[in-house]
């Protein structure tokens, strides 16, 4: 009886998944359409010149656009600066906003369903793996033939041609406005260095000494505190050190062969970058638990006293100086110049500014594209710039005698005390800036202005600035090229056994249970593994482009 | 409840020590049960700047209710907590009703084509599709964006309902016999009769799967486009976890002045503000949990 | 006649065609009642049950799963024939392994323990408070197990005061699969033993009441009356569970883990994370999932039938 059963039941299943195959085949298996229903308005066909209105879409249009949302800036629907656009454009604008702790999941699923909305913020490494697939509109045509402000830009950072794959444009990329340049960098307690006569350092191993110093002053301190692990850590500290580190290993090194990409942990300078760590570590300098220690866990360490130097996002060290003051009216983070490394070349890295990584990708199912890309012209324009990253003219902003932007003071001091800063609800209020929806977009520029205005600007941020505007080491990053499918999914199968082998090396010789002799064996498995093959793929993808 | 007394009647040393051991080992898991989420509760309602340094304990330091206040000034969050509302309650009687009509026949051991059925059933425990084909299902019966997408595919909990299954089977067959022999059909006793024996068991799962909607969010990341619908959770969850990925790179990072409330704040306040409610419904529930039930009602 | 437990008087079993047909009439109104079940798990189960099929293919967005070009078991090839995929294996397996040995019992016991307080007022209290540690989310759980071994945590800190060296946990294979299993416990224990304690509730008090008039004491009854009461929740139970063997999910271990303890802490799904989930990789991702499946069907189906076989319980 209960051999039939079992029969019976297997049986019964081949019969529902061959009605579920059958069900699967009978209807087309993506949906044809926006996820989002029906957008547009009735499609005409739009010549090149204005319309007679002298708006960008003749009729009234609706466009769906999707990006994540940062819980310290909401998103209001159809605040000032979209119904400012409305105006201008006749565009109005819809978003379809998701918590940015999940977006990339969500985009994923939209994307592997062929389900976009109208316009898509997606990232360049999205361009590589979905770009062949069809499902976002080549831009490429446009810009050459119809397009003016973007064309201008994307004519004046060359650097830029890294986010086409096989010389097609599938997303348009945001670009910053007037960024502030900084890093990740070394800051320390400055104030205690002037306590207890210390100098400032000069070299990273000054910069051990200094700390070792401190120690004995204070026992019960950790000097050097961490967060994010092993690996993070060594991404933030290993180019200054003579190596590098990109996202996964994979940096460009200008120092090297002219300048061409090396895959760090694989060469001899990043001995190093692990010798360093580790002196640091046996000299009781280094937090015991830097592997492990939480971002909460180190800001305890900061914000309490107990650490006086870190190596990471460098603007942090204002946060704390303000949090310290509190108890301790002298404490003072602050960034110092970068070291000399044991070379004695000084090098450090910027992040990204001009472009970082989030383009706007349409959809290629969408009717009347020429108006949509009329549309994204018009946003990388002055005007367009102007209304998405300070409002409405005359209301929140007005141009000044060269030309620039301003906040009205006025409105902006209404926001003085709101939380969790005044630029953020400023922000939110009036639906702008990068975190919002803008192609030509503000940040820092913004930011500045509304802190000076609402007096939380200090001198301190004047130093910061200085300083590190005046530190000849930084050097501007260089992004990944292209690759092509087949390369990315080698470059990821390699990647995978690669670094899950070299990630159970690190520790060992920072924490000194290995001697740093013993890396050249571990340099030679990582080279069998494929490292060199690695370096290979994209110096070639790199010198494809360049022809 | 006098069946009790008459059990104390042998009381012996033995029995003593085991009692005092037994309420030693409790107490110590109330500590250790109940001290996290009061500290994570005084964390959320102390001053920033202690709560950045680490200097809370046992007490709260400079009282202050503005991580809550932030949350709840957000104004999409009443609005998200409505929907969870609705979604919890309309899902959780989905719930109920179809996980009873399913595990009611698969605990007769007459229903013909049994083994087979629960096969079926089980075999969905570890096999599916992934998530794409789900979507695309979703897609197809034009329930994206809407409560149905959110309620219609988690309808039955495998897991739930064969424990279900496994209650049902407990019940007396003597109970369902002599109905039979009254003239009810198979509806009829379910209604009348294994319903209302199962109030344990029917409480436990009421709040396994409210607790499930409760705190779920990816169902609705996935099918809801509107902000408007979003369940509260997804609002909570950015708050938590948008903080402790942000500014790894690119901006000067957020230059706080003030510190009344930080990060910390709200990352703990939003986790108080999910249990609470759970809090609150549990005694209701856990009545139902007390011995006897069923025999009682058996005698009357 | 006998009545067997579950069925009704007067079903004969007789070999004959019409037999067929008697069933179902006799079950006709069960069903009624299965039909809209039933056709649930068709809908959101079985029909996107043929998305699999994107195991054996390079998924293609644009021509969809079925227009997907087919590769056979090139995904599958790609980590069965990697020595490191077995190794997660072992890894994934002995967590589970380890963790159903540990805390498997754990809200079995605690439900006993409640059960057994002649204080009502003190169960109820302590059956409201166990479940809290379920509530706190996952990262907020990490951030304090970090915070609770760090090397000037308050472990070390007791072992120090007991003369003894500190340790650094998180960064030890040895300790990842005890400090996994053991927060793991105590977030859920009060959880787990709701079940247990509503199979406890309907259990005839009668029978106690017997057991002592014949003079058993309270262990005795614990291990005639009480087990055996709850034995079939405990058999169905267990057999999920271990039908589950092969999976794991990579949130709780992914903020535990580190380089230092990949040897025992990475698992088949924190490798496929850090591979990237991102990007076109559905068919590689649906490959491992379909392995674990099967592998977790195979194990459904025998401790299901030994179960059937020791105690006339089972799934089916």
């Amino acid at each position: 009886m209960k051999k039939t059963c079992v029969k019976t039941a297997v049986l019964i299943m081949c019969l529902a998944m061959t009605f579920s195959l059958l069900a699967g085949c009978a209807k087309p298996a993506t949906d044809n359409g926006s996820s989002t229903g029906n957008q547009t308005a009735p499609a005409q066909a739009v010549d090149n010149t204005a319309a007679s209105s002298g708006k960008i879409s003749e009729k009234e249009r609706v466009l769906k656009v999707m990006f994540p949302e940062h819980p310290n800036q909401p998103v209001k629907d159809f605040a000032p600066a979209q119904q400012e656009i409305f105006k201008k454009t006749n565009i109005k604008l819809q978003f379809e906003v998701v918590p940015s702790s999940n977006y990339d999941d969500k985009k994923k699923i939209l994307l592997a369903t062929n389900n976009l909305p109208d316009i898509i913020r997606i990232s360049k490494s999205d361009v590589n793996d979905y770009g062949t697939s069809g499902i976002f509109l080549p831009l490429m045509d446009y810009v050459r033939n119809d397009m003016v402000y973007f064309k201008e830009k994307w004519e004046s950072i060359p650097d830029l041609i890294k986010v086409t794959l096989d010389g097609k444009l599938y997303g348009f990329p945001v670009i910053a406005r007037n960024e502030a340049k900084n890093g990740y960098g070394p800051v320390i307690r400055v104030d205690l260095l002037k306590k207890h006569n210390l100098e400032t350092p000069d070299t990273f191993d000054e910069l051990l000494d200094v700390l070792a110093k401190l120690k004995e002053i204070y026992p019960d301190s950790i000097p050097w505190s961490m967060r994010s692990g092993t690996v993070k850590n060594i991404q933030k500290i290993a180019y200054m050190l003579g190596s590098g580190y990109g996202d996964d290993g994979i940096y460009y090194d200008y120092d090297v062969d002219g300048g061409r990409y090396v895959f760090g942990p694989a060469t001899k300078e990043f001995k190093n970058v692990l010798s360093y760590l580790n002196k640091a570590y046996k000299m009781g300098v280094l937090d015991p638990d830097y592997a492990v220690s939480t971002k909460q866990q180190w800001e305890e360490n900061l914000t309490s006293g107990k650490s006086f130097f870190f190596l990471d996002n460098s603007g942090f060290g204002l946060n704390y100086t303000n949090n310290l003051r509190k108890t301790d009216p002298e404490a003072t983070f602050q960034i110092i110049p970068i070291p000399a490394n044991q070379d004695g070349v000084r090098r450090a890295v910027f992040y990204a500014t001009v472009f970082t990584g989030e383009m706007y990708a349409i959809n290629a199912k969408i009717k009347d594209p020429d108006t949509v890309i009329k549309f994204i012209d018009w946003m990388y324009s002055e005007e367009g710039s102007n209304i998405t990253n300070f409002g409405v003219e005359g209301e929140t902003f007005y141009i000044d005698e060269n030309g620039e932007p301003q906040f009205i003071a006025d409105y902006v001091n209404k926001f003085k005390d709101a939380q969790p800063s005044p630029y953020y609800a400023v922000y939110s209020d009036l639906g702008i800036t990068k975190l919002n929806f803008s192609l030509w977009a503000c940040n820092t520029m913004t930011q500045f202005q509304i802190e000076k205005l609402t007096g939380t600007w200090s001198d301190l941020y004047d130093e910061y600035w200085t300083i590190v505007g005046n530190d000849k080491a930084y050097v501007e990053p260089v992004m990944d090229p292209p690759l092509t499918a087949e390369e990315a999914e080698r470059v990821k199968d390699i990647l995978a056994s690669l670094n899950t082998m070299l990630e159970q090396e690190y520790d060992k010789f920072i924490i000194g249970v290995k001697d740093i002799s013993e890396y050249d064996a571990v340099i030679d498995k990582a080279i069998e593994m494929g490292a060199l093959e690695l370096e290979q793929i994209y110096n070639d993808a790199l010198a494809r482009l360049q022809q | 409840m006098g069946m009790s007394k008459n059990r104390k009647i042998k009381v012996s040393t033995g029995y003593k020590i085991f009692n005092i051991l037994n309420y030693t080992l409790l107490l110590l898991l109330v500590f250790v049960t109940v001290y996290p989420m009061y500290y994570i509760f005084i964390v959320s309602i102390s001053n920033g700047t202690f709560v950045s340094r680490g200097d809370i304990n046992f007490l709260p330091r400079g009282i202050t209710f503005k991580a809550y206040e932030t949350v709840f000034k957000n104004s999409d969050i009443w609005r998200s907590y409505l929907n969870t509302i609705i979604y919890t309650t309309v899902g959780t009687a989905i719930n109920i009703v179809l996980s009873s009509l399913c595990a009611y026949p698969l605990s007769r051991k007459d229903f013909y084509g049994r083994s087979v059925f629960t096969f079926i059933v089980a075999f969905t425990m570890f096999m599916s599709g992934g998530m794409i084909p789900l979507y695309l299902v979703v897609l197809k019966l034009k329930l994206i964006d809407t409560i149905w997408a959110i309620v219609l595919p988690p309808a039955i909990n495998t897991y739930n309902m064969i424990i279900m299954r496994t209650f049902f089977q407990g019940i007396p067959v003597s109970l369902q016999e002599s109905a039979f022999l009254d003239g009810a059909n198979d509806l009829q006793i379910l209604w009348k009769i294994i319903l209302p024996l199962s109030k344990p068991i029917m409480a436990t799962m009421v709040l396994f799967y409210a607790v499930q909607h409760w705190n779920s969010f990816f169902s609705a990341l996935i099918y809801l486009n509107s902000k408007s619908k979003y369940p509260v959770q997804i609002l909570l969850r950015n708050i938590v976890i948008a903080g402790e990925f942000a500014d790894q790179q690119t901006s000067i990072g957020n230059i706080e002045t003030n510190f009344a409330v930080v990060a910390t704040n709200y990352k703990y306040a939003v986790i108080i503000i999910t249990v609470i409610p759970i809090l609150m419904v549990y005694p209701f529930l856990q009545k139902h949990f007390a011995k006897g039930v069923m025999i009682g009602a058996l005698k009357g | 006649m006998k009545i067997i437990q579950g069925s009704m008087p007067g079903k004969m079993r007789e070999k004959s065609s019409s037999h067929f047909v008697r069933q179902i009439k006799k079950s006709k109104y069960l069903y009624l009642i299965f039909f809209i079940p039933l056709c649930y798990y068709i809908i959101f189960h079985y029909w996107p049950m043929y998305g699999v099929i994107i195991a054996f293919k390079d998924y293609n967005i644009v021509k969809g799963i079925l227009g997907s070009p087919w590769v056979g078991f090139k995904h599958f090839e790609k980590f069965l024939a990697d020595p490191y995929f077995w190794k997660l294996v072992r890894n994934t397996l002995l967590i589970n392994i380890y963790g159903l040995f540990w805390s498997f019992p754990a809200p079995i016991v605690l439900a006993l323990l409640l059960n057994e307080l002649p204080d009502r007022g003190f169960k109820r209290f302590v059956q409201s408070v166990s479940y809290l540690p379920h509530f706190i989310s996952t990262v907020v759980v990490c951030g304090m197990i970090v915070n609770f071994l760090a090397s000037d945590g308050i472990v070390n800190q007791i072992l120090m005061a007991l003369g003894r060296e500190r340790i650094q946990f998180l960064m030890r294979p040895e300790w990842f699969r005890t400090i996994y299993i053991a927060s793991g416990i105590w977030q859920n224990v009060g959880w787990g033993s709701i079940v247990y304690l509503a199979a406890l509730s309907g259990i005839d008090e009668e029978l106690y009441e017997a057991a002592t008039i014949d003079g058993a004491n309270r262990w005795k009854q614990m291990i005639h009356i009480t087990l055996p009461g709850i034995k079939p929740t405990i058999s169905i139970m267990l057999i999920m569970n271990l039908g589950r063997l092969m999976n794991i999910g990579y949130e709780k271990i992914i903020l535990l883990y580190n380089g230092s303890t990949y040897e025992t802490a990475d698992v088949i799904s924190t490798y496929v994370y850090r591979r990237g989930l991102l990007g076109n990789d559905f068919s590689y991702a649906t490959a491992v999932s379909l392995f674990q499946s099967v592998v977790g069907l195979i194990l459904l189906y025998t401790s299901n039938k030994i179960s059937n076989k020791l105690s006339e319980t089972g799934l089916w």
